[in-house]
């Protein structure tokens, strides 16, 4: 980096209380945005050269004491692939996004229709009709535009699941079918990446992270899946895919910031019905 | 007979109408008895059963159960 973008960067910066009420140096989404313009970097770019100076971008500043300097680094500096963006996955975009991890890439095949409405963060009533993963480039341009966004409209399949990831380092399993689940973990784990599952249905909703070769979903599921689950009476309402993906968005963060999960083979079970958690062991040794 | 605690998730609950949400249930069996053994023995479908703990870890449903066994029941779910 030139220290004429240092220089510019620093000039910009401003003091304001950080964790334990200690001074952090940040500087705010506009001043960022002169800065990258100046530069000819990408926003993104310019984030990172922020932090390379010690000045946090201001929208972050929430994270620190959670993450701290470095993880915030490595969040920019990675991408996640979201495989469905529907009520798992709009809200686990909207997680990663602000979170500001640096690159995702959205893959849905289907246009938003009305019955998703009552749970799907990315759906109003002027995306009725359009792509989701269209829904999802644009809340993301406008939450934080430093998040590089790739969008593939398509279904995930066996044969364009492993090309379609991408440079992802942690895959997001926000699909809705078993079937599809076990295709999902068949490419990550061919990419050698970790998979983050979350699935609902009804009060419940479940969750587990998959490092590759665990084959956890082949546990869960089984071989032979079923065609659909306790979804198919239960429904979906709002409360568990906004639970579920905030369990996800914590374990692919951890992920990312080299913490490690905390679900790999366990199955985090949550009944909203009647307020209890369970862990249980899903290797079977 | 040997007697174990049931505990049934998500749409297995409504095969055992009036069981309190948090907890389980205790449940009587033969002496030998695997997992299918009580879903017949309850009339829960086993088709229904996607997946069987015991003492929170997943088991085949072929296993043998021993006296004070914690059995959790799930079916499958898989929404988005």
């Amino acid at each position: 980096m030139s220290g004429l973008i240092a220089r510019e960067l620093e000039c910009r910066a401003h003091p304001l209380p950080g964790p334990g009420g200690v001074d952090v140096r940040t500087i705010s989404p506009a001043g960022l945005a002169e800065v990258a313009a100046a530069a000819g970097l990408s926003l993104r770019q310019a984030e990172l050269a922020a932090i390379d100076v010690h000045v946090l971008p201001e929208r972050y500043l929430r994270n620190l004491g959670t993450l701290d300097w470095e993880g915030q680094r490595r969040l920019l500096e990675a991408c996640v692939a979201v495989v469905g963006c529907g009520g798992l996955g709009g809200a686990v975009v909207e997680g990663l996004a602000r979170s500001g991890v640096g690159r995702l890439v959205v893959v849905d095949g289907d246009a938003f229709a009305p019955h998703n409405l009552n749970r799907q963060l990315l759906g109003t009533l002027a995306a009725l009709g359009r792509p989701k993963v269209e829904a999802a480039v644009e809340r993301v341009a406008a939450v934080n535009p430093a998040v590089e966004v790739t969008a593939h409209a398509v279904w995930a399949a066996a044969e364009n699941l492993p090309a379609l990831l991408g440079p992802a380092a942690v895959v997001v399993d926000a699909l809705d079918t078993p079937r599809d689940r076990l295709v999902l973990q068949a490419a990550a784990k061919q990419r050698g990446i970790p998979l983050v599952h979350g699935a609902i249905a009804g009060w419940v909703g479940q969750a587990t992270t998959i490092l590759p070769g665990d084959d956890t979903l082949t546990v869960l599921y089984g071989a032979a899946p079923p065609e659909h689950g306790a979804e198919f009476w239960a429904g979906t309402p709002a409360p568990t895919p906004m639970l579920i993906a905030a369990v996800e968005v914590a374990e692919v963060l951890k992920l990312l910031t080299g913490r490690g999960p905390a679900l790999r083979g366990v199955l985090l079970y949550l009944d909203l019905e009647s307020g209890t958690a369970e862990r249980l062991t899903l290797s079977k040794a | 007979m040997i007697e174990i605690e049931l505990r049934l998730y998500a749409t297995l609950r409504r095969y055992r109408p009036g069981t309190p949400l948090e907890g389980g249930e205790v449940v009587l069996l033969p002496e030998g008895s695997t997992v299918l053994d009580l879903l017949a023995g309850m009339g829960i479908p086993a088709p229904e059963v996607q997946t069987a703990f015991v003492n929170r870890k997943v088991r085949a449903m072929e296993q043998r159960l021993q006296p004070g066994d914690r059995v959790d029941l799930f079916p499958a779910i898989a929404g988005g």
